[in-house]
């Protein structure tokens, strides 16, 4: 409870004392939308850890070896990702659904344990020291970029482009026979994503002085965790997998007085709005709580004509 | 000529489902494409469009050559079509469904959104208004262009996807199947539409197997068989065309003519049928009865205090036009939807607060409309899925053997997935997953949907073999005059309330039968 109580009480305060949280919330938010933009365009891609991966990655040897300004090597880190991202989504993008995240999981364990344990480089899987690393400081980039990603993201899927995806999250076939491309949009929205989530992934190895090459960080869980972000937050709107990062982000705060029980806790919660808010906590329909379809005698599912 | 196809040829593994069809559409005009179910119809369409890649041959549309090119880029070149089983965005509004059809000839505004422009905003504008203009003129309200478009009415969804294809401004239009699973009111709706967007200058390609639809909108028809072309001309000629009445309607032709699907027929011509007489009163002792049943989804009322009754050993027919409310009652009777108010028991059961398991397990079955088979599964699985739960082995083999036997064609193909079989195949192995819970009582809906008139046929004769056989039927039909033949008793279901009962006999020869179908 402390937590919130400082929140209300004194937010300078807690703004002070929490800014590394605020700004990994910051960072965050910015792989939700990353995650949003695939899921918005209809591909179950769970490649984000392995951009992220190469984000910081080529932020922090960039800044180690070259002693390069840190806004240029995060320049060079999204432009790699995103070529990484193309060449990657040749091949994976003919696939759909399940297919396409096992593809993607494939993506980011072949690079994390064939490449980044494996070169000495990267430190051969013991982490690479960044003496560089500026974890106070990052607080106000991290958020304006975050602004900024909604802004864009919120604004993509307005108008030509955003149509053409949702057509093809709706149904590929009928997005052809409107003469939508459907190939190359979907590698649009691999390419911008695979760069945000580079972009997420520089800024973040920044804010500590450890880059730490486990799987909470780039691997499976990490990946898993950013589907969540999508899932509990509803993908159907930019806010919604943001809402989720916060949420996922905070947990360990909201429930701190759950003490040794934190993690059953957490699970509970997160089923509990799965099962209540099966669409997000952000969707169509607002923040509304409805029943579940198995609760007794409520309205009359499977609708049919005739 | 507009679409010029020369000698195309599609096969999948061994069949031939285009075999070298050379078709010509004229520029400005109406061109039909009928032929029996399987005929080929379909994979022409997509291989025109791209969806199946040609195998051999050519197709031009005016001097641009179409062949092997992707559908993205046929459909930019102005080829639009509807799609056999509606593919709408069914998420987006219908507004968002209509702006999506103009994608190919909007400018890329990517950057002046994200910038927030004003001339996006003004290009939005323009968009929308065109997209109501052009719902319009699909015959469709502007009142719904906010709704989901899954959340449509069935004819309303159809019309959505023609205003779709309308957005692309397209040089040519093919319509597969516009006017399928619609009663008599809504295809002469569906063909003055037709005829509007032909008048406006709109080449049009249609398929579909309602003949009256297309021999009184078409200038010229060409008919598949087998995937090839067997006849090519006015309506007139191809329907007296010895050929094509035989693959059509199959033998003893005359009787199908006068109850094809969506013939309305006037009750001179209905005389003749020779219908028995039969029991008309309500029964004393039901096995099924309904009582002041009322379903509503939402604020929607979809039944209206219905009652009717079923008594051992009937073929009870419940007739209506789309949306009358008839699956609704089927669904609400198997325990799918619970009712708002009112009471429904089978033999002791109370429907309406039983599980859907107990009611199976009771001897009610439904067959659901659209026959909901597992398409990857193969026949056998289908059936032997049916049979889940039985533990008697040898009985359960035995049972699946018995419905192979009644339908032959299941036993013939029990090892090929059940996704491969035509409509009316597929139709056959809903009602024998059916059978094989063991029904007292089968609720069969819509078991003629979307079928060519010699499977319908077929689909009939099996239900009246197994009525003959013992098992009670309640029938939920469209196609009212097949229905009615078959059927001891009918309820007429209009707009959610039954207006009218009585025998089959009666009531085929009941004008206000036609009126509740044609809504007039």
């Amino acid at each position: 409870m402390d937590f919130f109580i400082q929140l209300f009480s004194d937010p300078i305060g807690f703004w002070n004392s929490h800014s590394l949280l605020i700004s990994q919330i910051g960072i965050n938010g910015m792989i939700a939308i990353s995650m949003f933009l695939v899921l918005y365009s209809g591909q179950l891609s769970l490649a984000a850890p392995g951009f992220m991966a190469i984000g910081a990655y080529t932020a922090v040897l960039l800044e180690l070896h070259l002693h390069t300004p840190f806004a240029l090597d995060v320049v060079v880190a999204v432009a790699l990702a995103a070529v990484v991202g193309f060449l990657v989504g040749l091949p994976v993008l003919r696939l759909r659904g399940v297919f396409l995240a096992i593809a993607t999981i494939g993506f980011v364990e072949a690079l994390r344990l064939g490449v980044i344990l494996n070169v000495p480089i990267t430190g051969e899987g013991l982490g690479l020291k960044n003496p560089y690393a500026d974890p106070l400081g990052g607080i106000n980039p991290i958020l304006v970029s975050l602004a900024v990603t909604v802004f864009l993201a919120w604004r993509l899927t307005k108008g030509r482009l955003g149509s053409a995806w949702a057509a093809i999250r709706q149904d590929e076939l009928a997005a052809l026979s409107q003469g939508i491309h459907v190939a190359r949009y979907k590698m649009v929205a691999f390419v911008i994503s695979a760069a945000l989530a580079a972009y997420a992934g520089a800024l973040e190895s920044h804010l500590q002085f450890f880059v730490d090459p486990g799987d909470a960080q780039y691997g499976v869980t990490r990946a898993v965790q950013v589907l969540t972000f999508a899932v509990l937050g509803g993908s159907g709107f930019v806010l919604g997998p943001v809402v989720g990062a916060l949420i996922i982000t905070l947990l360990p705060w909201i429930f701190q007085s759950a003490g040794a029980y934190i993690n059953i806790v957490s699970g509970v919660f997160l089923i509990a709005v799965i099962v209540f808010r099966p669409q997000g906590i952000v969707g169509r329909g607002g923040l509304a709580i409805v029943r579940p379809a198995w609760w007794p005698r409520t309205r009359a599912h499977a609708p049919s004509p005739g | 000529m507009l679409l010029r196809l020369d000698s195309v040829q599609r096969h999948f593994g061994g069949v031939h489902a285009v075999d070298g069809v050379s078709l010509e559409v004229e520029k400005g005009s109406i061109q039909g494409l009928i032929g029996p179910n399987g005929a080929g119809k379909t994979t022409l369409v997509n291989v025109v469009t791209g969806y199946v890649p040609i195998q051999s041959g050519r197709v031009w549309l005016e001097s641009d050559e179409l062949t092997a090119l992707p559908a993205h880029r046929i459909a930019g070149h102005g080829v639009a079509r509807t799609f056999q089983n509606i593919r709408l965005f069914k998420d987006l509004t219908a507004l968002e469904n209509v702006v999506i059809g103009m994608h190919t000839r909007r400018r890329d505004d990517t950057l002046a959104q994200v910038a927030t422009l004003p001339w996006f905003q003004r290009g939005q504008k323009q968009r929308f208004d065109e997209a109501i203009a052009l719902l319009e003129s699909a015959g469709l309200s502007p009142s719904v262009s906010d709704r989901r478009a899954g959340t449509l009415p069935y004819g309303d969804q159809r019309r959505l996807e023609i205003a779709r294809a309308l957005a692309l401004q397209p040089r040519l239009l093919i319509l597969d199947e516009p006017a399928a699973g619609m009663n008599p009111s809504e295809k002469q709706g569906m063909r003055e539409l037709i005829e509007r967007l032909n008048d406006t200058g709109l080449t049009i390609l249609l398929i579909d197997h309602d003949m009256r639809l297309v021999m009184g909108v078409c200038k010229r028809v060409a008919v598949l068989n087998f995937g090839k072309k067997i006849a090519d001309g006015t309506p007139e000629e191809v329907s007296t065309d010895p050929g094509v009445i035989k693959a059509y309607l199959g033998t003893g032709g005359e009787k199908e003519v006068r109850s094809a699907p969506g013939a309305t027929g006037g009750t001179a011509e209905l005389g003749e049928t020779a219908v028995g007489a039969r029991a008309a009163a309500e029964p004393e002792k039901a096995i099924l009865d309904v009582f002041e049943l009322t379903v509503n989804y939402g604020a929607v009322t979809a039944v209206h205090d219905a009652s009717f009754r079923v008594a051992a050993g009937e073929v009870v027919a419940l007739i209506g036009a789309n949306g009358a409310g008839k699956s609704t009652v089927l669904n609400t009777l198997s325990g799918l939807l619970r009712p708002a108010s009112g009471s429904a028991t089978f033999d002791g059961l109370d429907l309406t607060t039983a599980r859907p398991s107990e009611i199976v397990r009771h001897g009610l079955v439904q067959v659901p409309e659209g026959r909901e088979i597992l398409a990857r599964q193969t026949v056998l699985e289908n059936l032997e899925l049916a049979t889940w739960g039985r533990h008697d082995a040898k009985a359960t083999a035995r049972d699946i053997e018995s419905v192979m036997k009644r339908f032959p064609i299941l036993g013939e193909r029990r090892h090929l997935g059940a996704g491969t079989l035509s409509g009316g195949e597929q139709q056959m192995l809903a009602i024998a997953r059916g059978l094989l819970a063991r029904p007292r009582l089968l609720l069969l809906d819509e078991p003629s949907l979307g079928l060519a008139p010699q499977m319908v046929d077929e689909v009939f004769r099996a239900i009246a073999e197994i009525h003959r056989e013992g098992t009670t039927i309640l029938l939920v039909e469209q196609n009212a005059l097949r229905a009615l033949e078959i059927a001891d008793r009918a309820y007429v279901l209009e707009t959610g309330r039954i207006p009218l009962s009585g025998t089959g006999y009666d009531l085929l020869h009941n004008p206000s039968v036609r009126r509740a179908y044609l809504g007039g």
